[in-house]
């Protein structure tokens, strides 16, 4: 018994200190079989983040025509691109999905430099003259201008438009007119997709975000947009009196965000100097240019930052002469358009116009509706993804300076002002 | 050579090798965490610098599913990283929004083990960071806020573990080879020795025996190899530590100097970077390595200052009005080991320094601990030695050859005691290891069996096995008590090993509540049984004149058992698993059962009683002796609630709230043990000294003076003061106690053993009680006041105790040697 406790004792002693490589897999007292070392996600069959009931497949109609698609933009005005910036995306959703053949981005510009976007009309040109798609029809015969004034939707060509003689198939509206326009028509039954409106429940086109009011009509919503430049433009500046100059109409306040600044206000704290002394858009455009120089110098004396909503008299052909006035007072300034103004001399902006992103997701809504979904079903709110834009040269001019978080935050950096005619 | 010296080699080669086995393994455990820590700690950088980056987007209105520049944030990290494996960012349900694998995307990553995160989190838990394994990869995760308050999303960095295992492999290796090195040149010398010992001893009347110089020869080889060893190891760790502190600073340090440039490649001039000294500030804080870290223009003038000062973080920058304390501050540019001086450059010239201070402080402190485990491991290791040698030295006798072992056990009381103190020892050694992890064991049982019990909270139900346990012990110490006249203290050790083990076997392989619950139960009945027949072994193997100094070395084996078992039982599972954990203590058990068989005699019992006083009346019997009441009463109340409830619930719990680290608290804790080391010798003065009731008014009044001070005072070195207090006041107290209560009337009556085990149930029953009432004490007045108030029973207990009881053994030596002889 001794010789074996003998034995035992120091090999007891041995195993358990020199087994030190022999670490059971699990700790617990459960053992578990081991598991194959794999990837940390499962990916067993692929998730689709929104799901679609029904085939993005080309296809044509009844008796394997095209399906027509018409557009109705509310008014040209130069400067204002958005509404072919957001038709162009719409085009390059619906090539991606195999409706249509690839174009060449250079075609959607007047020039080979792509410095100016095609009006509407022209790319409807385009596109009829070349016959992109087997699909659809886009023409010049289906499109309609209101010309910035919603009566002109009474006149007998919009009539036209919209009877069924026209065999329009599906209606694509750009801009608020267009949208109050088609959701006021009880009787219409053909669908429409609009885009491009600044506030779709404040201008009334829709009863709520999740659901447009009208079985025919889905409109792309972004609630949060203008709230988010605010609260940016807040945080950075800290302001305690923020300059605000739009239309006091109803339009007018939708296309300033009125109601958003509004909200900010009370939830940050700070005052809004209110300014309405422009010109409505049928003065002319060099009459509202001045008009709103002088709203600029009246707000630059109250306000200590000024949050450039869009308005008539605010464009790019305008945008030094606003500039000169706000530097002389050294006020820090805010573009809603975003980079296109922050590059000719705003000091922020946020781009949210991801063409890419929305035009894919309205092409998709455009497919799903000619094969039969109903529009009021399509989900509304699809937000932009947001590009920080800023202007390094005019913080200089207003020795502003910059806090450095949101210049690493920043996607676009500016450096320069570009002289007057210059872009 | 002969048989002595063969037998004294095998001995101190034993010894030699496992005292510098377990002083390896447990110096490379103890590092090993601490060292993956500190390499885990860059990932954590890394990690901690995308949430800022993602956050700071966030809050100015880039929504985390819309943010725009990821991609470019991911590439950067990726390029500079090779050891990261992927990087997610989620929402907080796990579901990818990016990932550096776009098919990931939409899917969901890891398990739901993964950490949770709170809305309005405190500042402190803003860079909460938590450490995941997931099918064999790692994953550090932060939460992405909005404004501090909402929680959006998650950042989930993955990276490899063979990382850092193969970093931590090194590190073994290395360490085995000064291991070996340093084993065969003790190995080698103490043979030398040994031989020199034994060929050229003389006996002289006044000299040392050849096997006191051998166990010198042992101790000294010992004590100096585990010197060496330990030294070299720290001076390994040390260095290791360094370079991964160093390696971390780095990181961060190129992390603010990307920052930076990036900003001044944009034409701003360095003394324009508004809010540049708040980004310092935010990496201050979340990267304890640096203390400071300064921007400067190219002459070295401060322009932008983060710094920690007593405690406190100070952000200062010269666009600020703060800038007087950043006014003339000059720092010098040149690096040392304390500073880092980066160029931050654009367009190729220098346009100012990045200073980066490293928090000297920290690393002493790890160093400290690093120190600090490092004496610990020697302590552990040399008590387990010395253990280990003393158990060799009843194994492998070094006596004349020719004597038969029975007789030399017989002849020698000297021998008895060293055997109680090995029975102690195994005994203990076997029944503690199992407390390092119980608690987790059972939680981990309890969540895979998800186990309920009539409503009953988590907490209580977690509780059940170690009640069970504490259950099973009552149980079968009345038991035991009652019959140890009748069975050998043999067959009843065997029984108590047989239960024991079996019950620890069982609990290895409980999968469920219930099984882990009777197993305990098993255990618990086995430990009971052997508790109270060391009772019986001790009054068996001594005799009035030293049962003192037999008990004492029970409680010195006690002692040894519950420093080493821990510590030891502790590594163990963590590299083994918790069933290796049972098994060891299972295996002692085994261990203890062949040695209880070779050294007890089959024919030894407990003493019988003088009377036939039997039967549950018994449990009433103590009340009839003054003495034993005022015991009961005065000193085992005290004792528990100063042990139990102080030592074991209101002082771990109180060093925490003083912010000391566990660490720190299981070394404050472990002065108690190793003054309980020293009973035996205090048992062996208190018979010279015959004074038992004086030995236990001195020890409680050392413990009850200290615990008043409480009322006046709170802090950690009170705390620890303390402690060695309680130490000094329980060793003494110890020392006589048990001798003190079986020299009683009653105990000579009913048994000494008998008497024991009602005592002992009595004891019991108070010990589960006594938590409750300091949870309560602590609930109603305070840790200090509770202490305090503890001090003044313990006080008033020893004033009650010196007027009512009576010095028994005194009394009764003179009559008990008349009746023997």
């Amino acid at each position: 018994m001794k010789r074996l406790l003998l034995l035992i004792f120091p090999l007891l002693l041995m195993l358990i200190f020199s087994c030190s490589r022999g670490k059971q897999e699990t700790q617990g007292p459960v053992t578990s079989p081991i598991e194959k070392r794999d990837t940390a996600v499962d990916i067993t069959d692929k998730a689709h983040t929104d799901l679609q009931e029904f085939s993005l497949e080309p296809f044509l109609k009844e008796g394997n025509r095209k399906h027509n698609i018409a557009v109705v933009i509310y008014g040209i005005w130069e400067d204002f691109p958005d509404y072919s910036e957001v038709f162009v995306g719409m085009i390059n959703g619906l090539i991606e999905i195999g409706w249509m053949d690839d174009i060449a981005e250079a075609d959607f510009y007047y020039d080979p430099d792509m410095r100016q976007i095609r009006e509407v009309i022209d790319i409807l040109k385009m596109l009829e003259e070349n016959e992109y798609s087997d699909y659809l029809t886009f023409s010049r015969n289906l499109y309609f201008d209101l010309e910035w004034d919603t009566d002109t939707a009474k006149s007998r060509t919009f009539r036209n438009l919209l009877s069924e003689d026209s065999s329009v198939d599906l209606i694509i509206a750009l801009g608020t007119g267009p949208g109050q326009v088609f959701s006021a028509l009880d009787d219409l039954r053909i669908p429409v997709v609009a885009d491009s409106i600044s506030d779709p429940l404040g201008s009334e086109i829709i009863t709520s975000y999740d659901d447009s009011g009208r079985d025919n009509l889905t409109v792309r919503v972004d609630p949060d947009r203008y709230k988010r430049q605010i609260r940016m433009f807040y945080d950075v500046v800290g302001f305690e009196r923020l300059g605000i100059i739009y239309e006091d109409t109803d339009e007018g306040r939708a296309y300033g965000a009125v109601s958003d600044v509004e909200l900010i206000a009370q939830e940050k704290g700070f005052k809004i100097v209110h300014n309405t002394n422009v010109l409505p858009v049928d003065e002319g455009e060099e009459a509202c240019e001045t008009r709103y120089l002088v709203a600029v110098e009246e707000l630059c004396r109250e306000a200590d930052a000024i949050y450039l909503g869009i308005v008539n008299g605010l464009s790019a052909r305008n945008l030094p002469n606003i500039m000169e006035i706000m530097n002389r007072y050294q006020i820090p300034s805010f573009s809603m358009k975003g980079s296109a103004y922050v590059k000719l001399g705003v000091l922020f902006g946020v781009s949210e116009s991801e063409e890419v992103a929305t035009g894919i997701h309205n092409a998709k809504n455009i497919i799903q509706i000619l094969r039969g979904k109903l529009p009021s079903s399509i989900n509304q709110i699809f937000e932009h993804v947001p590009h920080i834009a800023i202007n390094l040269a005019e913080a200089n001019r207003i020795e502003y300076d910059i806090p450095i978080d949101i210049i690493a935050s920043s996607d676009e950096i500016y450096t320069n002002i570009p002289f007057r005619g210059q872009k | 050579m002969n048989k002595r010296i063969r037998n004294a080699i095998i001995a101190s080669v034993i010894v030699l090798v496992v005292a510098q086995a377990l002083n390896a393994i447990l110096a490379i455990s103890s590092f090993e965490k601490t060292y993956r820590d500190t390499l885990i700690s860059n990932f954590r950088i890394i990690a901690r610098d995308l949430k800022r980056e993602i956050e700071t987007g966030v809050n100015f209105g880039k929504p985390i599913s819309l943010f725009s520049g990821m991609d470019t944030i991911f590439s950067n990290i990726m390029t500079e990283n090779e050891n990261i494996e992927e990087l997610y960012v989620t929402f907080p349900d796990r579901k990818i929004i990016y990932s550096t694998d776009s098919q990931t995307v939409g899917h969901i990553v890891g398990s739901d083990e993964f950490p949770v995160f709170v809305e309005n989190p405190d500042q402190d838990q803003l860079y909460l960071s938590e450490v995941s394994v997931y099918r064999g990869a790692a994953f550090i995760s932060l939460p992405i806020y909005y404004n501090q308050q909402r929680w959006v999303g998650t950042v989930h960095l993955q990276f490899n573990t063979t990382v850092i295992s193969d970093k931590v492999k090194t590190i073994i290796k290395d360490n085995l080879f000064y291991f070996t090195a340093i084993l065969i040149s003790a190995i080698l010398v103490m043979i030398i020795l040994q031989i020199v010992i034994g060929l050229f001893h003389k006996e002289r009347e006044k000299g040392l025996k050849p096997q006191v110089k051998s166990t010198i020869v042992i101790i000294f080889i010992l004590v100096i190899s585990q010197l060496i060893f330990t030294y070299m190891n720290n001076n390994y760790y040390r260095k290791a530590y360094i370079r991964i502190f160093n390696a971390n600073v780095d990181t961060l340090s190129k992390a603010i100097k990307n920052d930076m440039e990036y900003i001044l490649d944009w034409d701003i001039p360095v003394d324009n970077l508004k809010k540049a000294e708040k980004l310092l500030v935010g990496r201050l804080e979340n990267n304890p390595q640096a203390v400071e870290i300064t921007i400067t223009d190219p002459d070295g003038r401060a322009l932008y200052r983060a710094n920690l000062e007593d405690d406190i973080y100070h952000a200062s920058s010269i666009l600020e009005s703060s800038s007087a304390d950043i006014e003339g501050y000059q720092v010098k540019l040149d690096s040392t080991d304390i500073k880092r001086i980066i160029p931050l450059k654009s367009r190729r010239a220098v346009k100012g320094y990045l200073a980066v201070f490293i928090n000297t402080k920290l690393i002493q402190k790890r160093l400290n601990d690093i120190l600090f485990d490092a004496l610990t491991i020697i302590v552990v290791a040399m008590i387990f030695s010395i253990e280990l040698l003393r158990i060799l030295s009843i194994i492998l006798p070094t006596e004349a050859p020719g004597k038969k072992q029975i007789e030399l056990i017989e002849a020698d009381s000297g021998r008895k005691l060293q055997i109680i103190r090995v029975t102690s020892f195994l005994f203990f050694f076997a029944t503690l290891v199992p407390l390092s992890f119980l608690p987790i064991f059972i939680k981990e049982v309890f969540e895979v069996s998800h186990f309920s019990l009539m409503n009953l909270a988590k907490d209580t139900i977690l509780s059940l096995p170690i009640s069970s346990y504490m259950i099973g012990a009552a149980i079968i110490i009345p038991v035991i008590g009652f019959i140890s006249n009748r069975f050998s203290i043999r067959n009843i050790f065997l029984l108590s090993l047989v239960l024991f083990g079996g019950g620890t076997m069982l609990s290895a392989f409980s999968n469920n509540m219930v099984l882990l619950i009777i197993a305990r139960l098993v255990a618990g009945l086995g430990y009971g049984a052997g508790i109270i027949n060391s009772t019986n072994m001790i009054i068996r193997f001594t005799d009035p004149g030293n049962r003192t100094s037999g008990f004492g070395s029970w409680l010195g084996g006690f002692a040894a058992a519950s420093i080493c078992a821990i510590s030891i039982g502790g590594v163990l599972v963590n590299r083994l698993g918790y069933r290796m954990g049972f098994f060891v203590a299972a295996g002692f058990a085994v261990l203890l059962g062949l040695f209880v068989l070779s050294y007890f005699q089959a024919e030894y019992k407990g003493p019988a009683p003088q009377t036939k006083k039997i039967g549950l009346k018994s449990f009433f019997h103590i009340f009839k002796d003054r003495t034993l009441v005022a015991h009961l009463l005065f000193t085992t109340i005290p004792i528990q609630l100063a042990y139990i409830g102080l030592f074991q619930y209101v002082f771990p719990l109180h060093m925490n709230t003083m912010e000391i680290s566990q660490s720190n608290i299981g070394r404050i804790l472990t002065l108690y043990g190793l003054i309980a080391l020293s009973t035996p010798l205090l048992s062996r003065a208190s018979d010279r000294i015959k004074n038992n009731k004086l030995f236990i008014i001195i020890g409680n009044l050392i413990t009850g003076v200290f615990l008043l001070v409480f009322f006046l005072y709170d802090n950690v070195i009170l705390m620890i003061m303390t402690i060695l207090a309680m130490g000094i006041g329980s060793m003494i107290v110890s020392s006589v106690n048990e001798a003190y209560i079986i020299s009683t009337k009653e105990a000579r009556e009913m048994g000494e053993t008998k008497l024991m085990s009602i005592y002992a149930t009595y004891e019991k029953m108070i010990a589960i009680a006594v938590p409750i009432i300091a949870g309560v004490l602590i609930a109603a007045l305070g840790f200090s006041t509770s202490i305090g108030f503890i001090g003044v029973f313990t006080i008033g207990g020893v004033i009650l105790f010196a007027l009512i009881a009576k010095n028994i053994r005194y009394n009764k030596t003179e009559k008990v040697l008349a009746d023997e002889g």
